[in-house]
């Protein structure tokens, strides 16, 4: 291999973002409708 | 091997820059969620003991339940205990902040109110206090969540969410489920 | 650097008797577990009764969360002590000794919790208080470990005098990191049982403070899965890129990681008391700040585990951005293994990111959600790892040659069906608001009613992980009916790195520094959580027995 692992930095990085993505769904429609608590 | 140990060092850089702006965004996402929101964790710390708090202070028998303090706080103390709920339904209002009081006599028990984010633990010695507001109306299941002993699966509360003009006091400030 | 063959002399039957006794325990554990869904759901199970069902909760989770992990990363660990170290393991007398001590203390709790009289859970929160021989059970298990974390320490001191100046092979440093880590996270349930839980079931203390049994055992109960989770990531690192056909792209990475977790994996526990009155907020934010960091070395690995594949694949003739993922082995049961526990690990570390979330856990907290996500990460993405271990070095533990790899994969695939369909339902239910730690559902309630097809589909998934249990202790059985036999030694098992370090710091050669700043780490973020026990005379509970006979 002659340079850095483009595929694997891809892989990494998409995963990676679809688990920030899920999570900032369920932060604003499931978490945060469910009212303020403290 | 063609590729350098240099390239390897900077690509694990690269990523691990990205790995910690991920879990940054994260950060920034609670702290916002926790100043502007107002949603944090129940953390109380409030002792009580739990040998004698039936016997007098806030959690004696008398004085549980929703009641409505002279200013116009909406308060519902419950005591855990095993296996029920004293009381076992309580009433509050719905758009309006309340705030809830839990303690047990005995072991540790927890609740949650279904469909909101009211969660937290009852532990022996400590008064756990959650204040929220409810927006929608109903009969909302509120289960002891953490396990107490063989009578755990059975233990279960009803939280009666209604709407303001239905909320109405007695004249000690009480409101009751039997009421309705 | 891993030479071409290694003896395996005191570990062969070292790790067998300990993978085997881990694996019985799990595999009753199985049975028990699949019960459980069952009288969880709509369908009538037989047997149940609250004291059955709690007993085999405590049972289940003795077993998967103490028992299976202690033996294997036993086991795992003298093997990996002889085999890239090249040398036999010091003081084995002493490794059998703790063996036996392992088991006995393992049938003592068992005993004690099948006769009833130790219905608390494996997290066994007081004050509910079972009878001592379950908790002295557990410390004997415990110490058995100890004994093993001391042997490898003294493993590795001794390979560095013989060998000055050489960088540890990183097997064995990620393995002596999980060893001390486990010295440390032992200390909180150690704690407590010792001055609080033996003393209340000894009928010595009438009273405990629960807000400092429960602050100790936080501090083991994250580090635990730490303590889980490094035998596999080892697998990662050190074996996976060689069964792949390729080379660790990093082998810094890899400390690196192994420290990292070391470090991380312990002033975090509090993210397990969020929803606890007896914490402040300040606290709680400070170590949901630290549980941010610790998830850190996993991001990391995706990316050095994932660039180690590439290069396999690339080395197979793979093409293009992703082509280097169909060229891969994937009939080797390693790779499948680890492919699919990195699937695994994308749902279950969404679901941990979920839980860690500080107020965000109030959505999550003692509902499903938590027990579908433990039983993902842990049982999916780790275990799935601990079998294709076994599979990896049982040729060099049974000395007999691999039989059918293809009944490998079955069982592994059938693994990652029986999980994904056991705990996705089981998420979902979660957010719906069912709750943890109950024997029976009430389902003549409309609410409840709704969750039932899901519990079903959940008890379904569990009986798939059932079967694959059960075909994963016949494949081990199968190598004892092989008639080829193995040289006992081992062959090509270790991963050479792209860059085999020469040379490393002592920093990333031992763990003399690391010490040093767990202990800061924990004074800073565990210190006053468990020094305001002892301001101030707090509260105590009265202590609850649950051994009574009836």
């Amino acid at each position: 291999m002659q340079e850095v692992p483009r595929g694997a930095f891809a892989l990494a990085a998409l995963a990676v973002g679809v688990l920030l993505a899920c999570w900032l769904l369920v932060y604003l429609f499931v978490f945060l409708p469910r009212g303020m608590v403290g | 091997m063609a590729i350098s140990e240099e390239a390897i060092v900077r690509s694990e850089l690269r990523w691990a820059a990205i790995a910690i702006g991920v879990v940054s965004v994260i950060m920034l996402a609670l702290i916002y969620a926790g100043l502007v929101h107002h949603i944090n964790p129940p953390s109380n710390i409030e002792r009580i003991d739990p040998k004698t708090l039936h016997l007098g202070g806030e959690f004696t028998e008398a004085n549980l339940g929703t009641r409505v303090s002279a200013d116009g706080q909406v308060t519902s103390r419950i005591v855990a205990t095993q296996f029920t709920f004293q009381p076992r339904c309580i009433v509050l209002p719905a758009n309006r902040r309340v705030t809830l009081r839990f303690a047990t006599p005995d072991v540790i028990h927890g609740i949650l109110v279904s469909g909101t984010n009211v969660n937290t633990m009852i532990v022996p010695g400590y008064v756990s206090q959650v204040h929220t507001e409810f927006t929608r109306t109903g009969e909302l299941l509120m289960p002891c969540h953490e396990y107490c002993g063989l009578g755990h699966s059975e233990m279960s509360a009803v939280v009666r969410i209604v709407p303001s003009e239905e909320f109405k006091p007695d004249a000690e400030g009480k409101v009751a489920c039997d009421a309705r | 650097m891993p030479r071409a063959r290694w003896p395996v002399t005191h570990a062969r039957n070292l790790t067998f008797a300990h993978l085997w006794f881990g694996f019985i325990a799990f595999g009753a554990a199985l049975v028990l577990g699949v019960w459980q869904m069952w009288s969880r759901s709509p369908l009538p199970a037989p047997f149940v009764t609250s004291s059955t069902y709690f007993s085999s909760v405590t049972a289940h989770g003795t077993a998967m969360a103490y028992v299976l992990p202690v033996f294997l990363i036993m086991g795992f660990g003298y093997f990996v002590a002889e085999t890239s170290l090249g040398r036999p393991l010091p003081a084995p007398r002493w490794a059998w000794s703790a063996f036996a001590l392992g088991v006995a203390g393992a049938l003592m709790a068992t005993l004690t919790i099948f006769s009833g009289r130790a219905a608390v859970l494996f997290t066994f929160y007081p004050p509910l208080t079972a009878s001592v021989f379950f908790y002295v059970g557990l410390v004997l298990v415990v110490a058995a470990s100890w004994i093993w974390c001391v042997l490898m320490m003294v493993a590795m001191a001794q390979w560095k005098q013989a060998n000055p100046g050489r960088p540890v092979p990183l097997a064995m440093f990620a393995t002596v990191a999980n060893a001390v880590m486990w010295l440390w996270t032992t200390v909180g349930v150690a704690a407590e049982l010792v001055f609080q839980v033996i003393p209340a079931a000894l009928g010595l203390k009438a009273q405990l403070d629960v807000g400092l049994s429960r602050t100790l055992f936080s501090w083991t109960l994250h580090a635990i899965v730490y303590f889980w989770l490094i035998p596999s990531y080892i697998a990662f690192y050190t074996m996976l890129p060689r069964a792949a056909g390729g080379r660790l792209y990093s082998d810094t990475m890899g400390r690196l990681t192994f420290i990292l977790f070391l470090i991380y994996s312990l002033p975090v526990g509090l993210h397990h008391l969020l929803m606890d009155p007896e914490q402040s907020n300040a606290f709680k934010f400070l170590q949901v700040a630290l549980t941010a960091l610790v998830s850190v070395p996993t991001l990391l690995t995706v990316f050095t585990i994932g660039a180690s594949l590439e290069i396999a694949g690339r080395l197979r003739g793979g093409r293009g951005l992703f082509g280097w993922i169909r060229a891969l082995p994937w009939e080797r049961p390693l790779v499948l293994a680890t492919g699919l526990a990195f699937v695994m690990l994308g749902f279950g570390g969404f679901g941990g990111l979920i839980n860690m979330s500080y107020g965000m856990n109030a959505m999550v907290h003692n509902t499903s959600w938590v027990t579908a996500h433990f039983h993902l990460i842990f049982g999916g993405t780790v275990v799935i790892m601990y079998f294709a271990i076994a599979y990896a070095i049982w040729p060099a533990v049974s000395g007999r040659a691999a039989p059918s790899l293809k009944a490998q994969r079955v069982q592994l695939w059938l693994w990652f069906a029986g999980m994904m369909v056991m705990t996705l339902p089981w998420h979902y239910l979660g957010l719906l608001g069912q709750w943890r730690r109950v024997a029976t559902f009430n389902y003549a309630d409309p609410t409840i009613a709704a969750w039932g097809p899901w519990v079903v589909v959940s008890l379904v998934g569990g009986v798939i992980l059932l079967a694959s249990g059960v075909l994963f202790l016949l494949n081990l059985l199968q190598f004892n009916v092989q008639r080829e036999m193995h040289a006992g030694v081992v062959g090509e098992l270790y991963a050479m790195a792209v860059h085999p370090p020469a040379r490393v710091p002592a920093a990333l050669n031992g763990f003399r520094l690391w010490n040093t700043l767990v202990l800061v780490l924990m004074i800073l973020a565990y210190g006053y959580p468990i020094a305001q026990f002892f301001v101030g005379n707090p509260p105590q509970a009265l202590v609850h027995r649950v051994d009574e006979r009836r």
